[in-house]
Order: C-alpha cells, then sequence, then structure tokens
C-alpha cells in the first residue's frame, strides 16, 4: 500500500508535450481513475508512475519515497493491460503461481497453493485452476490476468483499459466485481479509461485529463454535479450535457454570468423535462426529432432553432416525432460557462 | 499516443547530424564511398554501352588502348544496324541483313505473348480470388509450371513444336511465351484481385450488371494499376528472353536478343558498336511501354471504396 | 412496394449452419429490424433476401412471388453494404448513376435522379468528388444514395452506422428514420446495437446462431421477451435473473427464493401447468423494476455488494444470497459497502422462465403477481 504523489510532472516527446505540470496526489489505498480521451496524457502518466517512460521534469513520489529513478521491477507495482497478457500454454494454475514462483526467496508448495487458491477465489477463477489458460474465454481470460498481477500484492496496482475488450454485459460484471476487490484488497488502484462509466461507477476519485493538462480531480460527484470547466461537463454523464448559447434560455442567470461575458448554459439531459407546449412550465419550444428508447428511460431529441436538445423522459409519456413540446428547466442545476475559457462561471 | 513518441525521436536524431563531430564527419564519407563504387559497378556496363554505340569502328577494342569517350562519335553504328545506310556492310550468318525484322519478331512474339498470359491469366486469377476456382492446390499447381528450369523441357518441346509445325513461327514463340509467364500473371494478379472487397462486385450484381458486366465495370478498375504492373513486368520478361527463341526459332521468326548475340562480321570479329547500338535500341520498347502506362502504376486505387 | 417472406430458409457454410429454418414475414411499407450478437446469421439474411447467397433449403418470396433462383439484379433490391462499397475509380455522381446506367435509363433521366438524391440526402455539392476525398459520413450517405436513386421495391440496410461516430450515427439515426416514413419503402435493417433496434423499427426479429428467436415489436420484446435470451437483448444493465423454486401450498403456486416468494395471483395461475412443484426456474426482473429503500418498510433484506454512481443515476449491486443483482436508484441514494437495505421488486414487471430459459410468464404490467418476504 502506498499514497502516489506527482510534483510538477512534466513529459514530453520532442516538441510534443504529452503531460503537463501534473500535481496529483493519490491517496493510500484508494481507487483512483485517469479519465480522458485518446491522447490526453492518461496514459503517458500511468507509464510514468509503473517506470516505463521516465518524466522529463518534476518527481513521483511513492510515500515521500521518489522514484523516478527507481527501475520498474523494483517499484512494486502491478499491472493489468488491454490485452491479458497470459501464458496460454500453461495452466491457469501456473500462470496465478507465476508471479510467486519467480520470486526470491521462492516460497514453498504449501504457500503457493494457498495464495493461488485465495487469489483465485477473489477473481472468480477457482473453479478453472487446471484448465490450460489458452482454452478460456475472453472473459475468464481477462480474471487470470487480474489475478496474477494481485498476486504479487503490490503497493499500486495500475490498470489500463482492462476491460476494452470484453462485452457489455460481462464488463458491467467485472466493474462492480473489481470495486469490490479493491476494497476488500485494499490497494491503491490507479485505472485509465476513456470511458466515463468505468471511471463514474468504480473510482473513489477522478482525474480528468485533456490535451496533458489535468482538468479536474474530485469524487465523482463533484465531477457530474460541478464540473469546472465546459470541457469536463461534456465529457462525463451517459447523456451529453446539453449547451445553448445563453441569449437563447430565458431564464434570469446568476448575477456573476451576466458580468458583460458572452456566456453558454449548460444542462443535463435529466435536469430537462418535457411538458404541454402551452404549460406555464414550458421555458421553451421544440420539435421532437427522434425518440431514443433505452427501456428504463427515453432519450428524447428535440429541435430549436437547429439546435438539438437531449431530454431524459419516462417510457410511459413517449412523444412522437415531429410532435411540438414545451420544455420546462430544473432552474437549481443550470451550469454557465465561460465562452471566451470555458471555465464554469459560478 | 504511442505513435507520438516515435515521431519525437526521429526528430531529435536528426537535429543531432547537425552538430558534426570528427568521427561522424568520417562515417559519412564512408558511406558516399560505398554508395559511389556501388553506383560505379552497376552503371559501368551502361556506360560502357551507351559510349561503344556512338564509338566509329576503331575505337571499339584497339590493342593497348581505352577510349573512355567516343573520340569520333558517330551514328553510323544505329543507321548501320536498322538497315539505313550500308546495309550490306553487316553480317549474319554469312549473309547481310538489318535488325529491323528481328526487332519486329520480338515485337510481335514479346506483346502477343504477354497479351494472351494476360487474357488467359487475369481470368483465371479472378477465378481463384473471388470464387477460389480449383480449391487451394490450384493456385500452386501453376506456380509448379514454373518450376522447372525451361532449359529442362527445351528439347522435348523442340521436337512437339516441330512435329505441329510451330518451330520457327511466331506463333510458336507466342505460345510458348505465354505459356511461360501465365504462372507470374495468375499469381500477380490473384492478390491484386484479393484487395478489392468482395462487396464491390456485389454491389455491381445487385445494381443491375451480370457477373461479367460486374467484373469490368467494377473490378478491372480497381485492379487496372496491378493488371499495368503486371503487363510491364511480363513484357519485360518475355522480350529480353533469349533461351527459349535460340532454340525456338532460326530464320523466320529470329528474335532480337538472338540476333545480337549473333552480331559478328567476318573481318572484325564481335561488331562491339553495332551490338551496344542495337542494345540501346532493345532499351526503348519496355522504357517506352512503362512510362505510358507509369500513372496506373500508383497503388491504393481502392482507397475510399470502404470504411476501414 | 412490396412485401418479404422467407420460408424455412437455412443456409450452411461447411459445418456451420448460418441460419436455421429461418420464417419471417415482413411487411409492405415496414421498418424491420434483425439484432442480434455478431456471428448470429444477419448479415447472411440479407445475402439470401437480395439474392447473394442461394438457400440450401427453403424459398423466398417477394409480393408472394417466389424469387429464390431470380438473379440478384433483377429482384429490385437495393442493399447498403456494411463496408459501403461505393466504387473507388467513379465519382459520387458516377456511383450513384451506376444503378440506373445498368437499366438503360435515359441520360437525361439519370441527370434528373441523381440529382434528386443528392439533394434528399444533401451531398449536391460532393458530385464530383471521388470517395477517397469523402468523410466517413459522406461516404454513408453516397452508399445509401446508390439505394435510394434505383427506388427499388424495398431497402436492406447492413449496420450501415457502425462505423460512424457517436454524434453523426444519432444525427444518421433520426435522417434514416425520418426518410424511412417519407419513403414508405419496406426497410430491413440489420444491427447489433441494441438503441437503434430499439428506437428506429416497427418491428424486429432477434436472431441468434441462425435461429429466429422472436418477432415484435421493440415494446413487446423488452416487455414480453419469449426466452432468456431474448430478455437481455435489449435493457443497459440488462435483466437480472434469479434462481429460485417452484412451491405450490394450498392450491397456490409460488415462485420462492430464501429471502423473498412471488405468489402467482389471478390470470397467472393459468400456467400452472408449465411449471412442476420443486422444479428449478429463474425469476427475471430488470435493474429499474428493483426498488432499494433504506430503514425498515416494505420488502425483504439485502446487503449491498458495491454501488456504482453513474451520475444520472446510481447503480446499486445488491447481494441476494450467493447472487449479485443490479438495480437502478436515484442518484441521491447515499449507501456504503455491506450496508442493510430494503428490496421491492415491482410485481407488474417480473418474468419467470423455465430453467432451460424459456419464458413461462411475463407480467408485463399485468396483475399476476404479488411479492412477499420469506417468512421465516
Amino acid at each position: 500500500m502506498a499514497e502516489i504523489r506527482l510534483e510538477q510532472l512534466t513529459k514530453d516527446f520532442g516538441s510534443l508535450v504529452a503531460v503537463r505540470d501534473l500535481q496529483l496526489t493519490v491517496p493510500d489505498g484508494s481507487f483512483t481513475a485517469l479519465l480522458g480521451p485518446s491522447g490526453c496524457g492518461k496514459t503517458t502518466t500511468m507509464n510514468m508512475i509503473s517506470g516505463l517512460e521516465r518524466p522529463t521534469t518534476g518527481e513521483i513520489y511513492f510515500d515521500d519515497r521518489a522514484m523516478s529513478r527507481v527501475d520498474p521491477g523494483r517499484r512494486n507495482v502491478g499491472f493489468v493491460f488491454q490485452n491479458y497478457a497470459i501464458f496460454t500454454h500453461m495452466r491457469v494454475y501456473d500462470n496465478l503461481a507465476f508471479g510467486l514462483r519467480v520470486r526470491k526467496p521462492r516460497p514453498d508448495k504449501a504457500e503457493t497453493d494457498r495464495e493461488v487458491q485465495r487469489v483465485a477465489e477473489i477473481v472468480g477463477v477457482a473453479g478453472i485452476l487446471e484448465r490450460k489458460a489458452g482454452r478460456l474465454s475472453v472473459n475468464d481470460m481477462q480474471k487470470v490476468a487480474l489475478g496474477r498481477s494481485m498476486i504479487v500484492s503490490p503497493a499500486i496496482f495500475l490498470l489500463d483499459e482492462p476491460f476494452s475488450n470484453l462485452d457489455a454485459a460481462f464488463r458491467a460484471y467485472m466493474r462492480a466485481e473489481l470495486k469490490r476487490i479493491q476494497s476488500e484488497v485494499g490497494q491503491t488502484m490507479v485505472y485509465v479509461t476513456h470511458d466515463q462509466v468505468e471511471a463514474m461507477s468504480m473510482a473513489d476519485q477522478i482525474a480528468v485529463m485533456n490535451l496533458g493538462v489535468l482538468q479536474q480531480f474530485g469524487t465523482p460527484q463533484e465531477i457530474y454535479n460541478s464540473p469546472t470547466n465546459r470541457f469536463v461537463a461534456g465529457f462525463v454523464g451517459s447523456t451529453q450535457m446539453n449547451f445553448l448559447p445563453a441569449q437563447e434560455v430565458p431564464i434570469e442567470l446568476p448575477a456573476q454570468a451576466r458580468n458583460g461575458r458572452s456566456v453558454t448554459v449548460g444542462v443535463r439531459p435529466e435536469n430537462l423535462s418535457l411538458v404541454a407546449p402551452d404549460s406555464a412550465d414550458a421555458t421553451l419550444k421544440a420539435k421532437v426529432n427522434l425518440v431514443e428508447p433505452l427501456g428504463a428511460k427515453d432519450v428524447v431529441h428535440v429541435t430549436i432553432d437547429h439546435q438539438d436538445l437531449r431530454v431524459i423522459a419516462t417510457p410511459g409519456l413517449r412523444p412522437r416525432i415531429g410532435d411540438q413540446v414545451g420544455i420546462a428547466f430544473d432552474r437549481q442545476r443550470l451550469l454557465v460557462f465561460d465562452d471566451e475559457t470555458g471555465e464554469a462561471v459560478r | 499516443m504511442a505513435t507520438v513518441p516515435a515521431t519525437a525521436r526521429v526528430t531529435a536524431g536528426s537535429a543531432a547530424v547537425v552538430r558534426r563531430s570528427p568521427l561522424r564527419l568520417l562515417k559519412r564519407i564512408a558511406r558516399w564511398l560505398a554508395i559511389l563504387l556501388m553506383a560505379g559497378t552497376f552503371g559501368f556496363p551502361l556506360y560502357w554501352t551507351v559510349t561503344m554505340s556512338f564509338k566509329p569502328q576503331d575505337e571499339w577494342n584497339p590493342p593497348g588502348k581505352i577510349f573512355w569517350f567516343p573520340h569520333q562519335p558517330t551514328v553510323s553504328n544505329f543507321t548501320d544496324i536498322l538497315g539505313i545506310a550500308h546495309a550490306s556492310n553487316i553480317f549474319f550468318s554469312g549473309r547481310s541483313r538489318s535488325a529491323l525484322t528481328p526487332i519486329y519478331h520480338s515485337l510481335i512474339a514479346a506483346g502477343s505473348g504477354t497479351a494472351l498470359a494476360l487474357l488467359v491469366g487475369v481470368f483465371a486469377a479472378y477465378g481463384i480470388a473471388r470464387f477460389r476456382a480449383g480449391g487451394r492446390l490450384l493456385p500452386f499447381q501453376i506456380l509448379q509450371l514454373r518450376m522447372f528450369p525451361p532449359i529442362a523441357i527445351i528439347i522435348p518441346l523442340l521436337f512437339m513444336w516441330v512435329y505441329l509445325g510451330l518451330w520457327d513461327t511466331l506463333q510458336g514463340l507466342i505460345i510458348l511465351y505465354a505459356a511461360v509467364t501465365f504462372p507470374f500473371v495468375v499469381w500477380l494478379m490473384r492478390s491484386f484481385f484479393q484487395e478489392v472487397p468482395r462487396e464491390i462486385s456485389e454491389a455491381a450484381i445487385v445494381d443491375g450488371c451480370t457477373h461479367w458486366g460486374a467484373f469490368f465495370k467494377a473490378v478491372l478498375p480497381q485492379a487496372k494499376g496491378g493488371l499495368a504492373a503486371t503487363a510491364l513486368f511480363v513484357f519485360i520478361l518475355n522480350w529480353s528472353d533469349f533461351l527459349i527463341a535460340l532454340v525456338m526459332s532460326q530464320d523466320h521468326s529470329q528474335t532480337a536478343p538472338v540476333y545480337l548475340q549473333a552480331l559478328q562480321s567476318g573481318s572484325s570479329g564481335q561488331e562491339y558498336g553495332k551490338q551496344a547500338a542495337l542494345a540501346m535500341i532493345l532499351i526503348m520498347p519496355p522504357a517506352i511501354f512503362g512510362l505510358s502506362i507509369q500513372r496506373y502504376l500508383v497503388r491504393g486505387l481502392t482507397f475510399g471504396a470502404i470504411k476501414r | 412496394m412490396a412485401s418479404l417472406r422467407l420460408e424455412g430458409v437455412t443456409k450452411r457454410f461447411g459445418q456451420v449452419t448460418a441460419l436455421n429454418n429461418v420464417s419471417l414475414e415482413i411487411e409492405d411499407g415496414e421498418f424491420f429490424a434483425v439484432l442480434g450478437p455478431p456471428g448470429a446469421g444477419k448479415t447472411t439474411l440479407l445475402r439470401t433476401i437480395v439474392g447473394l447467397e442461394k438457400p440450401d433449403e427453403g424459398d423466398v418470396y417477394a409480393d408472394g412471388e417466389r424469387i429464390t433462383d431470380v438473379y440478384p439484379g433483377d429482384r429490385d433490391i437495393a442493399i447498403v453494404f456494411q463496408n459501403l462499397a461505393l466504387y473507388p475509380d467513379k465519382t459520387v455522381f458516377g456511383n450513384l448513376a451506376f444503378p440506373l446506367r445498368q437499366s438503360k435509363v435515359p441520360r437525361k433521366e439519370i441527370r434528373k435522379r441523381v440529382s434528386r438524391t443528392a439533394e434528399t440526402l444533401h451531398i449536391e455539392h460532393l458530385l464530383d468528388r471521388k470517395p477517397a476525398k469523402l468523410s466517413g459520413g459522406e461516404r454513408q450517405r453516397v452508399a445509401l444514395g446508390r439505394a435510394l436513386v434505383r427506388d427499388p421495391q424495398a431497402y436492406l440496410f447492413d449496420e450501415p452506422l457502425s462505423a460512424l461516430d457517436a454524434l453523426l450515427r444519432l444525427e444518421m439515426r433520426a435522417e434514416l428514420k425520418h426518410l424511412q416514413r417519407d419513403l414508405g419503402r419496406t426497410l430491413v435493417y440489420v444491427t447489433h446495437d441494441q438503441v437503434e433496434a430499439m428506437s428506429m423499427p416497427d418491428r424486429v426479429a432477434v436472431l441468434r446462431e441462425g435461429v429466429v428467436q422472436q418477432v415484435d415489436t421493440p415494446e413487446n420484446i423488452y416487455h414480453r421477451p419469449l426466452n432468456q435470451f431474448v430478455a437481455t437483448v435489449f435493457g443497459s444493465p440488462p435483466m437480472n435473473f434469479i434462481p429460485c423454486t417452484v412451491a405450490a401450498r394450498n392450491g397456490t403456486l409460488s415462485v420462492r427464493h430464501s429471502l423473498f416468494e412471488v405468489e402467482l395471483t389471478g390470470e397467472g395461475l393459468s400456467i400452472r401447468e408449465s411449471l412442476t412443484e420443486g422444479a428449478p426456474c429463474l425469476l427475471g426482473i430488470r435493474p429499474e423494476d428493483i426498488r432499494v429503500g433504506t430503514g425498515g418498510g416494505e420488502g425483504f433484506p439485502a446487503t449491498v455488494y458495491v454501488t456504482e454512481p453513474l451520475g444520472g443515476e446510481t447503480v446499486v449491486d445488491l447481494r441476494l444470497g450467493d447472487r449479485v443483482v443490479k438495480a437502478l436508484a436515484p442518484p441521491s441514494i447515499d449507501l456504503v459497502q455491506d450496508a442493510p437495505v430494503r428490496v421491492s421488486l415491482d410485481p407488474l414487471r417480473l418474468h419467470v422462465f423455465k430453467e432451460d430459459g424459456d419464458t413461462v410468464l411475463s407480467a408485463a404490467g399485468a396483475n399476476l403477481f404479488s411479492v412477499h418476504a420469506a417468512s421465516a
């Protein structure tokens, strides 16, 4: 277990700055997600933590110990990659035991057995220890890969998009499993992903990155409810936030927002609702363009002056394409962004 | 992300070359010397041929002297060989004859042989690539035809051709050239056809084409580049053939390479100047052919057909 | 206009049976989707309808007329391939004009129809370009245009939006839906995307390993799945399946779990023959139909395995015996791991499946079940 502290971490590749001035503390025993689109610097950051890349400037501390000059093999860090690195010619048991057997001093048979059994139960492969790893389903292979890294009990656990090759249902299952495993084992876990659902659902805190720069660091709730800028607001959320020029929204905005600046109003689809067009609650009138039923809810796409707005509605009141509807705003949940800087105005 | 570091490092490397150290300079000199040596080795025969073709007879191979340049440049080698002047100066097997007829023979034999190989080979290749005609074995069986060195079967072929009345005829040469290069056509075109997505021909079929129509209107246009490259390759093979023509032709179908080899006169032995002049002329057809199809030789014609 | 019908169509490729005795009726002017995981035989189904594959058994009919042996080009059915298959050597105009040229349409008429189609799809300004110079979305439109320009009896689309990015896909989805309504032509649409299959078509056929599982409206597929597989194709997270046993007592029939009991009431009892006492079965319930409460109150007790906040809602993973099921809760819910909670299941949304996966009964809004906590 260890706390990870990144101090003014910068990495350039020639003229390209992959990570710029990153200041971040991952608390001991926490589950932290590095979230961002491809090219945002999240993988480079992780490679620096693991030691695969050396920072250009800045320092990495594990519990106050400077690590940037320490070899990857000596950092006591475990990995799980997108492409499960397992030995397909070996039994599941040998795959799990591998990390123990290369260790010095080599643990005895009984201890190896005990450890393999313990980890196999945690990741859910206890029933298939004798099978050849190459014969397993993709899903089971990823479990074995997870177990392989866990068995050496690293102080820090790094996962780089480990679920991206799994099918949707199993991914949903593994999300809950991994979160549970982490809380039981208590290792510090850093999880790199571009999927905001994974970051939101599993992490204790999320570091949102874009173009090599940290945008926001906070709990999933903070990231979702009070994004610091328009990028974070747009990137997080299953159905993307709506952005409207302030002059199109006939709502009194906070005094600060009207301080002569051009601003955009951001509102999440679940904070809009459909009402009758002549209702008193109807702030705007719009035409229904498409209804996407998602089962538990509908995403209704409406058009106002060539602006597409997404509204979450309950399936019971499903409008038809072409219907005229009124849009009501949850005024407590409006966000305002400065058009020039993109920063949230509070 | 992963590709960025690679490019970044390349830039860093070239920047380092700019600040020269003595060792670096030495390395560069050594590298250039090696390049010049290689270029000289391959370039000299061409240089020899070009200069020789413009030398008068007394500069060809005088004892104890080397003429690096023609001292008295002349085009008489060309005019002689083409029979424009002094046709009687050329001796061939004791008879006087210009190179025009052998060149004509070569053009017909290599050209028609190439066309025939393409005609048969392209369809075979499409059948193999698209419909898996002949199963997995056929492509290899076709390639097997080329696993014999031609010399191994040339004698039995000679008997056959004599018996069939094809010996020393252009038709006989055309058939042989087509047969010998057909496997190349199949193998090259097969891979070009495999690059054309199957759905393109199917789209054409659904759009109302027959199978043949789909082939000519939708598939072949996309294999144009491959077809041009294959045609050029096969033509060069046929055009430069010496062995088959040597055995299979005499008077009525003698090709230019055979003529070139036999070009000598009783008085001065090898006719170096005239051979060089003829060699220069023989370079022309493939070169012209190559240049004229050059614009089809670009790859990536299928780009944009499908989403990737 | 044409209705399409497949009758007992079977297609094999060597050892693999791509389509297994498929019978479908697609009505004239219908927007019909075929949904299934990769390898389910969806593409083979389309290729059989258009005539690029010949069925080993069974027949294909258009407007009641057998077309199994009709040449693809003569079927008057257009197909948009998954990889689009544009003619790369031809301009956009050439691509659109190609099918018309094959049917010897006069030149003037070709020009007119191509420009009309280009206008519909907003690609008029691209007519002189070659496919290589187009963006993904533009190529997509050209491929659609090549199908539209023929004005065929029916359209077949093979995952046409799969390569587009999310935003463009959304835009095209709305546009396709509108286009189909305006054209009023039969459209068969193959997809593996549940949102597409739920939002666009009139009816959906769910395909699995070459076998049609169910053909119905998206609503009914969602609320009345015929088996466990169909129950999982819609919904995210997907439906939970909880192993239970059938129990009978005093003439009532119930589905029993160690924590709760689902009693069949009223019309629900009509299916008693298909359940045998003591037999294992599966109770199906979607995450949004499970309510999680803190403190006392209705429902049965369970513990929180983990919570997954998604922002707009929170997935609560509950430990029910040795199973973990997912429930959807409002984002305001505040639960810690292993916290005790009360769980109630919406009786109007329950499904009972036999052990082999066939559906016994779906409530689908009717009053067929009542849920009680297990009596101690």
